[in-house]
C-alpha cells in the first residue's frame, strides 16, 4: 500500500509539506539529543557508549542531512530565518528550527553537539585516538612528523592543482580556504610562532567571516560540505582529509582554531544550566584530565567553559573523582553525578 | 544497427521534414533541440546578442533568466521565441536579434514557449508562472486565447508551468502544459502538480490529470503504435506515462531521485524512452510498459534532457561534468567527453557535416563535439552567472538550440549572465578563446589567508606581552 492512502495522511501531511525533508532532519537530531540526554548519565563504560553515538550520528549525517544541519548552513539559515520572521512563518520556522533546538540543547544539558554528535569533531577524535595510539607525547610532534606534515601540505597543494587544471573553481569550492587555513594555523603552532590558547579566539573570526558572507550573498562551503551535498565536491572532500590530517598533530584543530559554530556553542555555554567543575579538595593535581581533554579545556584543572565538549572525558578519566556536573541556574543546587 | 532500427530512423527522418514547427520544449519526441528553416525573407546570418541582465533583480530557486529557444519561421522569415525572467515573451529576428515583437504576462517565465503551425499561420504558446497558458499569433503577438490553471487567491504562492507540448487529444490538436502550484499560508497549505490538455485552437480545457503534488516536467508527446502517448516526469521521483487521449495514466516508474526533464523517445522496437533523474541513473525504458531495458549510472546529478541522435544512440549531460553517448538499444557506453564543470542543459543535435552535438555546462560554457565520436570541436564561453548564490543549481537553466538558416547553422544559447546569443557554426569558432583561468581563485588564497595569520599573530604577541 502505498503512504499516501493510508488514512488520515493527507491530515499529518500537510503541515509538513512546506517543511519537506526538514522535518526529517529535526526528528533525527531531536532523537540523538534525546539519546544523548539520556545516556551521559549512565557512568559505566561512558566514554564507549559516547563513541557508539558519534558512530550513529555520523551515519545520520551522512545518509539524513542535507544541508540545513551543517555547521556553516546552521548559522547562514538562522539568519535567514531570521529576516522572514512577520512575513512567512512556515519558512522562518524551516530555516531557524535546527540551530535553534542545538542552541537550546547546550542551554539546557550543555555543548554536548560538540562532544557527542558533530561529526566534523568524531573525525577528528578519531584522527586523535590514532594519534594517542602512536605517539608517547601527543602534545608534541616530534621533527619527523613535521616533516611529515610539510609533505601532506606540499601533496595538498599539488592536489588541488590537479583539481584546478581539470575544473572551473568556483567560490563555492572555498573549503580550501578554510582548510589552507588550517594546515598555516598548525603549522605556526607547531613552529611556536603562535600560542595554542590566544588563536581560538580566531573562532570568533570565522563567525564575523560566516556573517558578512552571509548578508553579502557569497557561498562560503563548509569543509566537510561533501558529506551533506548530493553534487560532487571533490575540494571539500580534500578539505575534510586536511581536517583530519591536522587533527593527527593538534587534536581537535578545527575544534579549536576555527570552527564557528563551536565558538556559538561556547558562548551559549556560559549560560546553560550545567557545567562540569573541579572539587579542588579532592584533585591530587595528576593532571591526568588536561591530558584526557581532546580539546585542552583544562587549564591547571580548571574547566574553560567556552571550548568545554562535554564529552565527560575528564569526569570519567579523574582518579579522585573530583569533576562533577553541576546545575548553575539560580536556585538550584542539585549535583549530578 | 538492426534493420527494424533503420526503418524507423528512416521513417523519423521523414516525420521530422513534414513538421517544419517547434511543437515541445526540445522541438521533437526525439529532443534534437534542432531545425532546418526555409526562410527565403531572412538575411544571411550574423552573430548577435540581446543582453537582459539589466531587467533581472535576484535569484530564487527554480528561477532561469532566459529560457530555452524555439524556432520557427513567420511569413517567410526566420525566428527565435525565448520566455525571459523580466515577464516578457520576445520574439527576435533569428537571423539579426531585432526585436520583431514583446508582450508581458504577469510573472516570471521558466519555461521555453513553443512553436505550432496550425495549417493557416503560426502560434506561440507560452505558460508563464502567473498560472497562465498564453497562445499568441506568432507574427503580430496578439493574443489568442488565455487559460488559467488555477484560480487566483490571495494566498496562493505562487505557480510554476512547464513548456508547452503540442499534440493531439482525441483527435483534436491539443496543447498539454504541467503545472505546479503551492499556497503556504497557514490556512489552505497545499501543493499540487499535474497535467492539463487544452484545445490547441481555443484553449477549452480537455482534460486534467493531477499527479502528486511536485513540480511537473514538460510533457514529451509521442505517437507509439498503441496510440498517442504522454510522458512526464516529477520531482517526485516518477515518470508517468498517461494516455494523450483520455489523460488516465498507463505505468509509472519510480526514480530515486527528482526527474527534472522530459524523457527522449527512441524509435525502436519495441519503442524507447530514455529518462534520467538528479539520481543521476540514465534508463531505457519500454515505452509501452514502462519496463526497464538498460540503465546507465552516470557520477552526478543530471538534470537535463536525454536527446537521441538519428543513428540510434544516445547523448546526455550529467553534473559530473561529462557528455555521455549511449547505444540506445543497450544503454552501452559508446564515448564520452569531459567538461570543466556539470553539465546542466540537454543537448542539441546538429547535423551539419560533420555532425555536432552542443551542450552547455557549469564552467560557463558551450560545449560542441563531433556526434561520430566525440572528439572536442569548440567551446564558447556564455559568461558567469549573475548572482553567486547557493542552490543556482536548482534552476533548469537554458539548453542550445540550433537552427539552419540560409545554409547557415546557428545556435542559439540564453545564458544565465543574462546574455541570449546567437552564434554561427562554422569553421571561425574552432579558433574560439579558451575558457576563463583559476587566476582568481588562486589570487584569493593569500587574501584569506593574510589576515588569519596576522590575527593569529597579534593575539599571540599580545598574549605573551601580558603573561611574560
Amino acid at each position: 500500500m502505498q503512504p499516501e492512502r493510508l488514512p488520515l495522511s493527507k491530515f499529518f501531511n500537510a503541515p509538513f509539506l512546506s517543511l519537506d525533508q526538514t522535518s526529517v532532519e529535526m526528528a533525527s537530531l531531536l532523537v540523538l539529543f534525546l539519546v544523548v540526554i539520556l545516556i551521559a548519565r549512565v557512568q559505566s563504560h561512558r566514554q564507549a557508549i559516547r563513541r557508539g553515538v558519534q558512530v550513529v550520528s555520523v551515519f545520520v549525517f551522512f545518509y539524513v542531512v542535507y544541508s540545513c544541519l551543517g555547521v556553516f548552513g546552521m548559522i547562514r539559515n538562522g539568519l535567514y530565518g531570521l529576516t522572514l520572521i512577520g512575513t512567512v512563518y512556515t519558512e522562518s520556522f524551516y530555516w531557524m528550527a535546527l540551530p535553534v533546538v542545538v542552541l537550546s540543547a547546550t542551554l539546557v544539558c550543555g555543548p554536548v553537539f560538540c562532544g557527542w554528535i558533530c561529526p566534523t569533531g568524531t573525525v577528528q577524535e578519531w584522527a586523535a585516538l590514532l594519534r594517542k595510539r602512536i605517539s608517547k607525547n601527543p602534545s608534541k610532534p616530534s621533527r619527523l612528523q613535521i616533516l611529515l606534515l610539510g609533505l601532506f601540505f606540499a601533496g595538498f597543494l599539488a592536489l588541488v592543482i590537479s583539481i584546478s587544471l581539470e575544473k572551473q573553481m568556483f567560490v563555492e569550492d572555498s573549503s580550501l580556504h578554510w582548510a589552507a587555513a588550517l594546515i598555516l594555523l598548525v603549522y605556526l603552532v607547531l613552529a611556536g610562532a603562535i600560542d595554542d590558547a590566544p588563536t581560538r579566539s580566531l573562532r570568533g573570526l570565522s563567525v564575523v567571516a560566516i556573517f558578512v558572507t552571509a548578508v553579502s550573498h557569497l557561498i562560503v562551503t563548509s569543509p566537510v560540505h561533501f558529506a551533506f551535498t548530493s553534487r560532487s565536491d571533490p575540494a571539500s572532500a580534500t578539505a575534510t582529509l586536511v581536517i583530519v590530517v591536522a587533527s593527527l598533530f593538534v587534536m581537535r584543530a578545527w575544534c579549536r582554531y576555527l570552527c564557528p559554530w563551536g565558538w556559538l556553542m561556547g558562548f551559549a555555554h556560559r549560560f546553560s544550566r550545567v557545567r562540569i567543575v573541579r572539587d579542588p579538595a579532592r584533585c591530587n593535581d595528576c593532571k591526568t584530565c588536561e591530558r584526557s581533554c581532546d580539546v585542552g579545556a583544562i587549564v591547571h584543572g580548571d574547566v574553560r567553559t567556552e571550548h568545554c565538549q562535554f564529552c565527560y572525558a575528564c569526569v570519567d578519566s579523574c582518579p579522585s573523582h573530583a569533576f562533577k556536573v553541576v546545575d548553575v541556574w539560580p536556585g538550584k543546587t542539585e549535583e549530578k553525578p | 544497427m538492426s534493420a527494424g532500427l533503420a526503418i524507423a530512423v528512416v521513417l523519423l527522418a521523414g516525420l521530422e521534414a513534414s513538421a517544419p514547427d517547434w511543437p515541445q520544449l526540445r522541438r521533437d519526441a526525439q529532443n534534437t533541440g534542432s531545425i532546418e528553416l526555409d526562410a527565403p525573407k531572412s538575411p544571411r546570418p550574423r552573430p548577435w546578442s540581446f543582453d537582459g541582465s539589466g531587467r533581472v533583480w535576484g535569484y530564487e530557486p527554480g528561477m532561469v533568466v532566459w529560457t530555452s529557444a524555439a524556432l520557427g519561421v513567420v511569413e517567410g522569415k526566420a525566428i527565435v521565441a525565448v520566455g525571459s525572467y523580466d515577464r516578457l515573451v520576445y520574439v527576435l529576428d533569428a537571423s539579426t536579434g531585432e526585436l520583431v515583437w514583446k508582450v508581458a504576462t504577469g510573472g516570471p517565465i521558466s519555461s521555453a514557449p513553443v512553436l505550432w503551425n496550425d495549417g493557416a499561420s503560426s502560434v506561440l504558446f507560452a505558460a508563464s508562472s502567473d498560472r497562465l497558458v498564453y497562445a499568441f499569433a506568432a507574427a503580430t503577438g496578439k493574443s489568442l486565447w488565455v487559460h488559467s490553471v488555477e484560480e487566483y487567491r490571495p494566498t496562493l504562492g505562487g505557480a510554476r508551468l512547464s513548456s508547452p507540448c503540442v499534440g493531439q487529444a482525441g483527435g483534436r490538436d491539443a496543447l498539454f502544459v504541467g503545472h505546479w502550484v503551492w499556497d503556504r499560508s497557514l490556512g489552505h497549505t497545499l501543493q499540487r502538480g499535474g497535467v492539463t490538455a487544452l484545445d490547441a485552437r481555443d484553449g477549452k480545457p480537455l482534460w486534467t490529470r493531477e499527479l502528486g503534488d511536485n513540480e511537473i516536467t514538460s510533457p514529451l508527446f509521442a505517437r507509439l503504435p498503441s496510440g498517442s502517448r504522454l510522458f512526464v516526469g516529477s520531482s517526485n521521483g516518477n515518470l508517468y506515462c498517461l494516455d494523450a487521449d483520455s489523460g488516465s495514466l498507463l505505468w509509472q516508474k519510480t526514480e530515486l531521485d527528482a526527474v527534472r526533464s522530459p524523457p527522449a523517445l527512441l524509435s525502436l522496437t519495441p519503442p524507447l524512452v530514455v529518462t534520467a533523474s538528479k539520481f543521476g541513473m540514465v534508463r531505457g525504458l519500454n515505452a509501452e510498459t514502462g519496463a526497464e531495458v538498460w540503465s546507465f549510472k552516470t557520477g552526478d546529478r543530471v538534470t537535463g534532457s536525454p536527446m537521441a541522435m538519428p543513428d540510434g544512440r544516445v547523448v546526455i549531460g550529467s553534473y559530473d561534468g561529462r557528455l555521455y553517448a549511449l547505444d540506445g538499444s543497450t544503454g552501452k557506453l559508446s564515448w564520452s567527453y569531459a567538461a570543466r564543470g556539470g553539465i546542466y542543459s540537454s543537448a542539441a543535435f546538429v547535423p551539419s557535416s560533420p555532425a555536432l552535438v552542443l551542450a552547455a555546462a557549469w564552467d560557463h560554457s558551450l560545449h560542441a563535439v563531433a556526434a561520430a565520436d566525440g572528439a572536442h570541436r569548440f567551446t564558447t564561453y556564455t559568461g558567469a552567472p549573475l548572482w553567486s548564490v547557493g542552490g543556482l543549481d536548482d534552476s533548469n537553466w537554458a539548453s542550445p538550440s540550433a537552427a539552419r538558416i540560409q545554409d547557415t547553422w546557428m545556435v542559439f544559447l540564453g545564458s544565465y549572465d543574462g546574455t541570449l546569443r546567437a552564434l554561427p557554426l562554422d569553421e571561425r569558432d574552432l579558433r574560439a578563446p579558451p575558457i576563463r583561468s583559476n587566476l582568481w581563485f588562486w589570487v584569493s588564497f593569500p587574501i584569506a589567508l593574510a589576515p588569519v595569520a596576522a590575527v593569529a599573530l597579534l593575539l599571540t604577541r599580545r598574549n605573551r606581552r601580558r603573561r611574560p
